[in-house]
């Protein structure tokens, strides 16, 4: 039984990794050069904010920052890791240390190439 | 004493390495962590120090573990390693010491966390009905 329930967690897991993997080379084939439109990426960033459970209910636009959202460091860094989730991204601490608002969210997901 | 960026950088990881875990694991992982992170926000200095140290041992034991599977499964597909017995792991026993820290209230609560957690897999399993040993220790089949 031991056993199966370790197979059990292997077995979701390697897929999801592998999709991962191939998703990452076909975006690098397909779209050199800023695929995501400043539309698309500022709407996907404020879908993930607004989603926070301390943001709901709250009117999150570009310009709010994660302050006037009422969110702490530890609140904001849950945000950043849910973004880097959205955009299959990993987001350099001294990136992250820099990222206090949707605005420079939006602004750092534009110019990274390999956001998608 | 460690920076306060230090301590951000840290509780990023933290959640991140729960990525590779299945739901509601992860789930269950990154509220673990918000919430023992809220609870520590206000401590004094030589707690936030072990308190760093052990998050940090922690997030390093994932790490590790997670590259060993890493490993196990490229051998696997590779058909260098068809060893059955070389199965993915996922976290570790308690040590004598750690358990021998523990009182009868959080024995008890570790012991109905176990019971649970291995009922999320029950579900999943193939409707074959098992009685589990929740005495995991002496189950290393």
């Amino acid at each position: 039984m031991f056993s199966r329930a370790i197979r059990s967690a292997f077995t979701s897991y390697t897929p999801s990794m592998m999709a991962r993997t191939s998703a990452q080379t076909t975006f690098r084939y397909y779209s050199a050069g800023g695929a995501l439109s400043e539309g698309e990426v500022s709407e996907r960033v404020l879908d993930v904010v607004s989603k926070y459970d301390k943001c709901v209910g709250k009117k999150v636009t570009p310009a709010s920052t994660f302050s006037e959202l009422g969110l702490d460091s530890l609140d904001s860094a849950d945000v950043l890791v849910a973004i880097e989730e959205e955009f299959n991204i990993e987001i350099p601490d001294d990136e992250a240390d820099k990222i206090n608002s949707c605005k420079e969210t939006i602004s750092y997901i534009r110019r990274t190439p390999t956001a998608k | 004493m460690y920076s306060k960026d230090q301590f951000l950088s840290l509780y990023r990881g933290l959640l991140r390495c729960h990525r590779i875990l299945q739901e509601p694991i992860k789930s269950m992982g990154d509220q673990y962590v918000r919430t023992e992170w809220r609870l520590h926000l206000k401590t004094d200095k030589k707690t936030a120090f072990i308190f760093y140290k052990k998050w940090q041992e922690y997030l390093d034991f994932m790490l590790t573990q997670h590259q060993k599977n890493d490993d196990l499964l490229n051998n696997t597909i590779d058909g260098q390693n068809n060893d059955s017995n070389a199965l993915p792991s996922f976290g570790r026993h308690m040590t004598v010491r750690e358990l021998e820290k523990l009182n009868d209230e959080q024995k008890g609560q570790l012991s109905k966390l176990k019971i649970e957690s291995f009922q999320l897999f029950e579900d999943d399993a193939d409707g074959e009905s098992t009685i589990i040993d929740p005495d995991i220790t002496n189950n290393k089949k």
